[in-house]
């Protein structure tokens, strides 16, 4: 039986991030709404390198059998750099809605429009 | 108009699903999957069939002398995405700082009438600045620990950099730094730079073949020392240039990290009296 | 066996980011996040990633965190 309720995980948080996305007003919700993506993204690249019945792939101590499978290295390596980024981004974006509240004095995105019959 | 968003969305991804499906099965990751103990006597491809991963896996050790082989993928067999992930984190870093510049200059802040740091609440309780300075220095030191063993058991750069940055915020929640707020953005902002550099630095110490070649992965002791495939109980001095790289990027990821946890800090003290309030 | 514990995890994943966002108080979403993060980071320690496990450890559940509540001090603590 193979362990599709990840594939299933990722396609649920990509909705769920991508429907409060578009739908919330808040800025600070959004923001949120991109770290779930994120988060979701990188749990797929994760699981697309898994074997079963298998160590991660460092040789220190590892145990001494007569044959040994080892996971993928290069998801883990390319995903490293993605979390970081992905905090990088997180207060880039942050900041941004933080000095655009000191300008307007609101976080929601229809009073930021400009429009006028939203009040 | 809403429904019809969200039930768009909804066929979208359930196309998403069906594509999934035709994915192999989580678990059975594609390749020659076995990582035969009597290796250097088989020769290098047993079946001719292996995919990079497990060409990573089987030459690792003997190419790159480390026994973490992420460690040696990271910064060795795919060196290059490291640079420009160290740069993109530079990049942000300046972008924080330049955002809320206005904000902290000294002069703009002075002449409002509030003080160079700040108005932040003073925290009377013995009880709180004692035990997040002592955490602070066991977070700290097992952020070292993980950066320095980095080729040997799980860690590395990244992982001890983001460590080291935590016991950083531990610091600022406990307002234990508050009145030394410029002097410590510009000092973390020129070890962030000295990281950075020494990473450059160390990528050009090989150019006469490649720009950052492990070339103390060829001599023969040190750094350099043979190991033998398969199991071992782990040496500290080995895997080439893989220690020293991981040491600049630890700096970097660290001192950037933590500048910007301390820049929104810091601007979040500083009343402006210019804003719409 | 193994499979029973990620279909345990993948519930506890969905039900914590449904929950972020659902929240008005914006600290209370915030305390929701950071724990998807430290599931999320148990999860990647099951799929054999400890390197992954500390990253996301460290960067997910601490310092985001830290840089959310500094955000909503900065502006409006409730939604709307």
């Amino acid at each position: 039986m193979s362990a599709i309720v990840l594939y299933v995980t990722f396609i649920l948080l990509l909705t769920i991030g991508i429907i409060a996305l578009l739908f919330k007003r808040n800025l600070i919700k959004i923001v949120l709404a991109f770290n779930i993506l994120d988060s979701g993204i990188n749990l797929f690249f994760i699981s697309l390198g898994y074997r079963e019945n298998a160590m991660a792939p460092i040789f220190t101590l590892a145990p001494f059998d007569s044959v040994i499978t080892m996971v993928l290295p290069t998801p883990q390596a390319l995903i490293l750099t993605n979390i970081v980024i992905g905090f990088a981004t997180t207060a880039l974006m942050l900041g941004v809605a933080v000095l655009t509240y000191r300008n307007n004095n609101t976080l929601d995105t229809r009073k930021l429009r400009g429009v006028e019959e939203y009040d | 108009m809403r429904l019809f968003s969200v039930i768009a969305i909804v066929i979208i991804f359930g196309f998403l699903f069906v594509g999934i499906l035709h994915l192999h099965a989580v678990g059975e990751a594609l390749g020659n999957s076995e990582v035969l103990q009597g290796r250097p006597e088989h020769g290098i491809d047993i079946n001719g069939v292996s995919t990079m991963d497990d060409y990573f896996l089987r030459n690792g050790q003997i190419e790159t002398k480390s026994n973490n082989i992420v460690a040696s993928v990271v910064f060795d067999y795919r060196g290059f995405d490291t640079l420009g992930e160290a740069t993109v984190l530079f990049i942000v870093v300046s972008s924080i700082s330049m955002l809320f510049f206005t904000f902290l200059k000294s002069k703009s802040i002075v002449s409002a009438g509030v003080p160079p740091a700040g108005q932040f609440p003073k925290i009377e309780s013995r009880v709180i600045t004692f035990g997040s300075f002592i955490m602070y220095i066991m977070i700290l030191s097992f952020g070292v620990y993980l950066v320095v063993h980095g080729h040997i058991s799980p860690g590395g750069g990244f992982q001890g950099g983001s460590v080291m940055a935590s016991a950083t915020a531990l610091l600022l929640i406990s307002f234990l730094i508050t009145r030394h707020m410029q002097r410590t953005r510009k000092i973390f902002s020129f070890f962030e730079s000295l990281g950075l550099t020494i990473f450059i630095g160390l990528g050009f110490a090989g150019i006469t073949i490649s720009f950052l070649y492990n070339f103390l992965a060829h001599t023969s002791t040190g750094f350099g020392r043979i190991i033998a495939f398969g199991p071992n109980q782990g040496y500290l001095i080995s895997a080439g240039i893989l220690p020293l790289l991981s040491l600049a990027v630890g700096i970097e990821v660290f001192f950037g990290l933590s500048l910007i946890v301390v820049t929104l800090f810091h601007a979040s003290g500083v009343k402006d009296t210019n804003s719409v309030r | 066996m193994m499979y029973y514990f990620f279909l345990v995890i993948s519930i506890a994943l969905v039900i914590t980011a449904l929950l972020s966002i659902y929240f008005r108080d914006l600290l209370a979403a915030i305390v929701s996040y950071s724990v998807f993060s430290l599931v999320l980071t148990v999860l990647y320690f099951l799929l054999d990633a400890p390197d992954v496990a500390i990253a996301e450890a460290g960067i997910g559940a601490a310092l985001t965190t830290c840089i959310f509540v500094i955000a909503i001090r900065m502006t409006r603590r409730r939604e709307e």
